[in-house]
């Protein structure tokens, strides 16, 4: 021992020193309830809850996103149905268009082969009239010529001259029923 | 050290290979007893001395850092509170989850208030001129054992719903067989009311009070062992076993800050198993 | 030599109580590395059964200082 205060037992509760260490830990004990707990479990608390409120945010975004994107599909799929319908719908329409163009095509084309058809009978009649009363001039002309003077009674003349005729006409219908034919 | 211990080896300082001169004299307990600046003469004080003037600083360290953690706050924390917060998780998710689970946070308040307390009363044995553990005088810790002894006991009766009931379940161990109950009851009355309080205050000084020890002795050495007139070859050696010292000195010193935080978090774990042992039904 | 036979027999209850907690602990980190999910009550109990050992340790301490 080095003589300053050791006579007492290291094992002493001295009464002042033990109620200083009890106000001494009051004070510490008043600071943490009143003042450092309170806000720390406060902020703890706070941020947890911000913490989690982000995270439900998030949720909700990402459920409106995938809703969003359920429409858009809902609609993109939409847009291709009503595609491929126009699609059928016009190519109906073109076949249809066709159909009856080349319907109106083949009566305009019928009507047309009709009048020409007509207006060549129509020619060919009148290149007929045409001719009988040509040939009938040309062939007097002509048999007047070869025969003389010789044919000059009216009689005989006229006689031969229808009998030409007919059998000219009777020529000229056997050939006509071949060409139409 | 104390600066008493600084002195005393400074008087009889250079011993070590000096003819005649002064036996090495370990630090004795005596240096747990400061010399009161102010007595007040009377039975079992102490006076004023050193171990308030410590009380004081510690306690002022405390607030301070209550105050410095808890200032400003924000969610999203700042260099501070950061720390603040640090401390708070460390003591409600190592002590008191663990033993009292999540009922056990109402107590935060005097948990964190017991651990920054006696750690900092033990962190006194660090501070350079002060250096000495407040918690090295068995008056502070067996304060704050009496503190927590109240507080389990009244949580127990609380939780137990009367004194009676309390007391036999915590002295009656169940499942035990009639006849060998005259031997146990005394046992679990003298573990659990004697034992317990008594253990609690004592394990903390009685740790701070062997380590300051220690390092007291390893400081008187290295002072005592420092006498380089010795000449030039036993100089030389005093130098060398003095530096030694100071190396061992320097190195229990690290040690024994991990002591500190390891007996604070002790004692707070404790008080946070006693506590939670008197609220759980028996 | 100068000294009390007392702290010779601190020295000497010491080194049950050592034992005994290093045995605590040692079994203790056992359990848990064998069951974490169980580290809770585990802890606890390592706890209860430390401050129990040491109470002995303690009680030699003091009585080597009591009794002068």
């Amino acid at each position: 021992m080095l003589g300053l205060a050791a006579e007492e037992n290291v094992l002493r509760i001295h009464i002042d020193e033990l109620v200083f260490g009890l106000i001494a830990f009051a004070l510490i004990f008043g600071l943490v309830y009143k003042y450092a707990v309170p806000r720390i479990t406060k902020m703890l608390d706070e941020r947890a809850d911000s913490i989690e409120g982000g995270i439900e945010r998030a949720k909700n975004a990402e459920a409106e996103a995938e809703e969003l994107r359920q429409q858009y599909k809902e609609k993109l799929e939409e847009a291709h149905r009503s595609y491929a319908a126009e699609l059928q719908k016009a190519g109906e329409q073109r076949a249809a268009i066709i159909a009856e163009a080349k319907e109106e095509a083949q009566v305009e084309a019928r009507r047309i082969i009709e009048a020409a058809h007509a207006q060549i009978e129509a020619d060919r009649q009148q290149a007929l009239q045409q001719l009988r009363t040509e040939i009938g001039a040309l062939s007097t002309d002509l048999a007047t010529r070869i025969v003389g003077e010789t044919l000059s009674d009216s009689a005989a003349q006229s006689r031969v001259i229808d009998r030409f005729l007919d059998e000219l006409e009777q020529g000229a219908t056997a050939q006509q029923q071949a060409e139409v034919r | 050290m104390s600066a008493d211990t600084l002195n005393l080896a400074a008087e009889g300082g250079g011993g070590l290979f000096t003819p005649g001169g002064p036996g090495f004299e370990a630090p004795s307990v005596g240096i747990f007893f400061p010399s009161p600046w102010a007595d007040y003469n009377l039975p079992y004080t102490g006076g004023f001395n050193k171990y308030v003037v410590l009380l004081l600083v510690a306690t002022a360290l405390v607030a301070l850092f209550l105050w410095w953690t808890a200032r400003r706050q924000s969610v999203v924390p700042g260099r501070s509170q950061g720390i603040g917060e640090l401390t708070f998780l460390f003591v409600r998710d190592q002590i008191s989850r663990p033993m009292m689970g999540v009922k056990g946070d109402k107590y935060m308040p005097l948990l964190l208030s017991l651990f920054l307390f006696v750690f900092a009363m033990n962190v006194m044995g660090l501070i350079p001129f002060l250096q000495l553990p407040v918690t090295s005088n068995l008056s502070y810790p067996a304060g704050l054992a009496a503190i927590v002894y109240i507080t389990f006991i009244v949580v127990g009766i609380r939780a137990q719903g009367g004194v009676a009931k309390y007391f036999k379940g915590a002295v009656v161990p169940s499942g035990a067989p009639w006849w060998i109950l005259p031997i146990l009851v005394p046992i679990e009355i003298i573990s659990n009311f004697l034992i317990r309080p008594a253990t609690h205050a004592i394990r903390v000084f009685a740790t701070m009070f062997a380590g300051h020890l220690l390092l007291a002795t390893f400081a008187a050495a290295g002072w005592y062992m420092f006498n380089p007139a010795a000449g030039p070859l036993f100089g030389t050696i005093s130098v060398l076993f003095s530096g030694a010292s100071l190396l061992a000195f320097i190195v229990f010193t690290a040690f024994e800050l991990v002591i500190m935080f390891l007996q604070a978090f002790v004692f707070t774990l404790l008080a946070a198993l006693y506590i939670g042992q008197a609220q759980e039904a028996h | 030599m100068e000294g009390s036979l007392n702290v010779i027999g601190y020295g000497i209850s010491v080194i049950g109580a050592g034992i005994g907690v290093g045995i605590v602990f040692g079994m203790g980190m056992q359990a848990i590395a064998r069951q974490p999910e169980a580290r809770g009550p585990l802890q606890t109990n390592i706890y209860i059964g430390f401050a129990l050992i040491e109470a002995l340790a303690l009680l030699g301490f003091v009585l080597a200082f009591a009794i002068q």
